[in-house]
Parts: C-alpha cells; sequence; structure tokens
C-alpha cells in the first residue's frame, strides 16, 4: 500500500489527525517508494520557502521616514472626551465627567504630568546621515531627500531669505 | 581635543608617503597616491552620469538611481530617478551651501556645511584615510564601459577590508564603491550605470532659485570645527561627555547643537576616515520617540538600550545620569555598546 502525494502533502503540513499522522509517519519508516515522495514534497515546500524569503523586500528607510511624517502631521483624533461630549447629554456628560476626571487625576499614578515626547529615532537618523555623507567616500545614497526632513525638525524662514541659519 | 585633532591632522599629513621629498624627486604614483588623486579628483573633472546605490540590511535591501551633474570644483545637482517615490526631487550644492527642492509638495530646505568646502577638511580627511587605511591595489576592470583600478582599503588596526573603490584610469573619479562590515558582508554599493565628462553643463541646471509659492525650511547648519567646536560643547546647555573608548583610529572631527520639539541636542561626530559615528546628547527627561520604527531591547553595563537597525547602520539609544543618549553609525551592535559603556557622565 502506497499513499499518494495529496495525503502525504497534508502529512508534511500537519493537517491530519493524531491517529493518521502516527499511522503514516511508522509507514514512513518502512516504505522506500513513499519516503522518496515525502522527500520530494518536502524539497518543493523548501524551495518554495527560500523562494518566498529571497522575494522579501522593506520599504526603503525614508519612505518609512515619509510614513511617519504624515502619521506626526496628520490632524490628531478626536479625544475620549470629545468623542463622549458628542455622544452625551449636557446634562448627564457634565456631572458625570466631571466625577470621572477627579477619579483619574486623584486615583491615577502618573497622570498628573505625562512625559513629554523625546527626540524621534528618525530624526537622529537623518540627522547623522547628513553629516556622514559629508565625507568624499561616503555612500551618496544616504543624502536624505527634502520629502522626507522633518517638517518638526526645522523651522520655516522667509522665503527672501537666502541663508540657513542654524539650529543654535 | 580640538588640538589635538588638528595636531593629528598636520602629523598625519606629513607623513604621507613622499611629501617630504616631492620637490627633489617625485614620487612615482602608488595606491596611496592613486587614493588621493581620487578623493581630489571632483574638484577638477566635471561629469554627467547616473549613479545606482543599494544599502544593505540585516536581510533586506534598498536601492536609488540619481543622476548627478558636477561642475569642478564645487557644484553638484542630484535628481532622484528612482523609487518613484522621490523622481524629481533634487538637490544641489554650491560649495558649502546645499539647496533640496521637493517639487511635489512645493518645498525647499537650504542647508549649510562650512566643512564641506574647506581644503583643511579634506586634508584631515585625507589624513585619517592614510593613517587608518593600508590602500591595495588591485585589477583593472570595467565599470560604465570605462576602465578602472580597483582598490582595496584595508584597517591598518584589524586588516579588516572595509571599502572598496573603482578609480576611473584617466580622470580618477571613483565610478564605483563597496563598503563592508566588520565580519565582510557588502554594507552597500554605489556605482555609475553611465557617465559622461564634460564640462559643458547648462548654468540653469545649478539654478538655486526658489519658486515664491515654495515653502521654504530652515536647513541643518554644521559646525566648521576649527572655529566652533569647543563653543558648541559650551553651548551644549549642559555638561557634555565624551566616551572613553572609541574603535582604533577613530577621532572627534566636530560638532553642532540643534533644536528638535523643543529639545536641545548635542551632535558629536566621529570618523576614521571612511566610518562615521554619531554620539546624541540631551538633557530631556523623556524617552527616545521610535515611531514607525520597532526597537528591540540590550542590555549593558546594568542600563535597559534600544536599538533599531537601519540598512547597515545601528542606532543605539540609552539613558544615564539624567541624560538621554543616542549612537549611530555602520558599526556592529558590540561595537556600539562597548563604546556605549564608555560613556560616563
Amino acid at each position: 500500500m502506497h499513499y499518494n502525494a495529496d495525503i502525504l502533502d497534508d502529512y508534511l503540513h500537519g493537517a491530519l489527525g493524531p491517529e493518521r499522522d502516527a499511522t503514516i509517519h511508522a509507514h514512513l519508516e518502512t516504505c522506500a517508494a513513499c519516503s522518496a515522495l515525502y522527500d520530494e514534497a518536502a524539497a518543493v515546500r523548501d524551495w518554495l520557502r527560500r523562494a518566498a524569503r529571497a522575494e522579501e523586500r522593506e520599504f526603503p528607510s525614508i519612505v518609512k521616514a515619509r510614513v511617519w511624517e504624515s502619521i506626526r502631521t496628520a490632524p490628531a483624533p478626536p479625544s475620549l472626551a470629545d468623542r463622549l461630549r458628542s455622544l452625551w447629554r449636557p446634562m448627564i456628560a457634565l456631572p458625570v465627567g466631571a466625577a470621572l476626571g477627579a477619579f483619574i487625576y486623584l486615583g491615577v499614578p502618573g497622570v498628573h504630568g505625562s512625559q513629554p515626547a523625546g527626540v524621534a529615532a528618525t530624526y537622529l537618523l537623518e540627522e547623522h546621515a547628513a553629516v556622514a555623507s559629508e565625507n568624499p567616500l561616503a555612500d551618496r545614497g544616504l543624502i536624505v531627500p527634502a520629502s522626507v526632513v522633518d517638517s518638526q525638525q526645522t523651522g520655516l524662514i522667509d522665503a527672501g531669505d537666502a541663508g540657513a541659519s542654524s539650529g543654535r | 581635543m580640538l588640538r589635538f585633532a588638528a595636531t593629528f591632522a598636520v602629523a598625519a599629513a606629513c607623513s604621507l608617503p613622499g611629501v617630504g621629498l616631492a620637490a627633489q624627486k617625485p614620487a612615482p604614483p602608488d595606491s596611496s597616491a592613486l587614493v588621493r588623486a581620487a578623493l581630489e579628483a571632483p574638484r577638477h573633472v566635471s561629469y554627467v552620469g547616473q549613479l545606482q546605490t543599494i544599502r544593505w540590511g540585516t536581510r533586506v535591501a534598498n536601492a536609488t538611481i540619481q543622476r548627478v551633474e558636477h561642475l569642478a570644483p564645487s557644484s553638484t545637482r542630484r535628481t532622484f530617478l528612482a523609487p518613484e517615490a522621490l523622481y524629481g526631487e533634487y538637490d544641489i550644492t554650491l560649495g558649502t551651501t546645499t539647496t533640496k527642492i521637493d517639487p511635489k509638495q512645493h518645498r525647499a530646505m537650504v542647508s549649510e556645511n562650512l566643512s564641506s568646502d574647506n581644503a583643511s577638511t579634506m586634508n584631515s580627511n585625507i589624513a585619517l584615510l592614510t593613517a587608518n587605511y593600508r590602500a591595495v591595489l588591485g585589477p583593472v576592470e570595467i565599470v560604465a564601459a570605462r576602465p578602472a583600478t580597483t582598490v582595496s582599503l584595508l584597517n591598518r588596526y584589524t586588516g579588516e577590508r572595509i571599502m572598496r573603490l573603482w578609480i576611473d584610469n584617466a580622470t580618477k573619479i571613483v565610478l564605483a564603491k563597496e563598503a563592508y562590515h566588520q565580519d565582510g558582508s557588502l554594507a552597500w554599493r554605489s556605482r555609475f550605470d553611465e557617465i559622461r565628462f564634460t564640462g559643458e553643463i547648462p548654468s540653469r541646471v545649478f539654478s538655486t532659485a526658489i519658486p515664491p509659492d515654495f515653502q521654504q525650511l530652515e536647513g541643518r547648519r554644521f559646525a566648521d570645527i576649527t572655529e566652533d567646536f569647543r563653543r558648541t560643547l559650551d553651548d551644549a546647555g549642559f555638561r557634555a561627555v565624551n566616551p572613553r573608548y572609541l574603535p582604533d583610529g577613530f577621532h572627534v572631527i566636530g560638532a553642532e547643537n540643534s533644536t528638535f520639539r523643543g529639545l536641545h541636542n548635542l551632535h558629536i561626530l566621529y570618523s576614521d576616515g571612511i566610518r562615521t559615528l554619531s554620539l546624541f546628547e540631551n538633557n530631556a527627561d523623556s524617552e527616545p520617540d521610535f515611531g514607525g520604527l520597532k526597537p528591540s531591547v540590550t542590555h549593558f553595563d546594568g542600563h535597559d538600550a534600544e536599538y533599531v537597525k537601519d540598512g547597515p547602520t545601528t542606532l543605539l539609544t540609552w539613558r544615564e545620569h539624567g541624560l538621554a543618549f543616542a549612537l549611530i553609525g555602520d558599526l556592529d551592535l558590540d561595537k556600539l555598546t562597548e563604546i556605549a559603556v564608555s560613556v560616563v557622565p
């Protein structure tokens, strides 16, 4: 008795029940033909995995930086309080909101002063890339295009002022 | 430190092969002379070409293609041809000033680097390079349909090949470069697909006029180390610290202060002539904002630290004694950690 390729494929991918799985496992130990067919299926699976890995691509870091910039510059989503206000009538919202606010302020540690956001990692990477690219042997692909420079790390200057300004 | 850097640069420059005897008997061209000629070639050779750059990360790579128009000595325009998201963006460098133009978002940014068109900066770069790397000639290969001499740059301390250059035999312009990790794997490669040597480039190519409806952003201004380095440290607003350990051959080459979301940041820059290392410091009571990047956690010397890899570049951040630190460079995480351990306020 031999198993066909479909069953062996299911076995390979762990899609069979425990009893059937054990039966085929024992059969493969003794049947050269089925074992060869199984090895072939396993080889195909491994090849497909390798091919898939080789095809994997990641967004370029500059594209990731641009996405992050968009997120930062997007309008802030409505707060929980805004949503509650839009849902509740003032007569109910006022006392409930006050009670909830007092509870959170007094009862939850750490709410009194929230930690400010730190320096963005993309800003640091872009700053490093900009300076490192001045080396004559540097990777010129490091150059950060204007479109991905975080607008929060710069300041607007008058269009008539052609000179660069110090960040200091 | 500044005095040391300047002294080092002069001493190393004087130790270049043949410099002392140049007036009496011209030294025969050798690998170091060829590298020096290659670094200086853009000062007197003009060209138009298409440059492809690929940067490899741990598992994946990304690439850009730029059209490069260079008019000697110091006018360069780079226009992105790929990826599509950047198509049409360009930057124009005239001496020390770079203007970046983003036609899609109608934005322009002007930045300045006082050291970029400075002869002493170039000499310091060459001195560092010569002091830290041995140039070994290789075979002639064809790049962009031109014969080019290959030169490997081997680190004098570790023996590792850190970079390989393809230098055009006729003009000495570098036609291709490859940089390697410490384990020998490829970190990035740039290569001219095509290049034409000509000085006949229309002047409008280098026009930095910004259309009136463009938003103009304040750009970066990197301090000229010969004048500003000490003052930059003093202006940091807190007691700046330096690592006690740097990999062999690395020296401080500059510093700048910048502001991000109101946070004052000190940026100290180190180099060994090829590789660059940045140390950022600030005294803000806040964690770094990794945004869309996914940091991994690591530990050293009793500290919790986080790191991300961006292509061949690694960013390591940690906090210590009220200061927040970030180290960035094309170095292995182990090496960055070794440096981080030595940064003690």
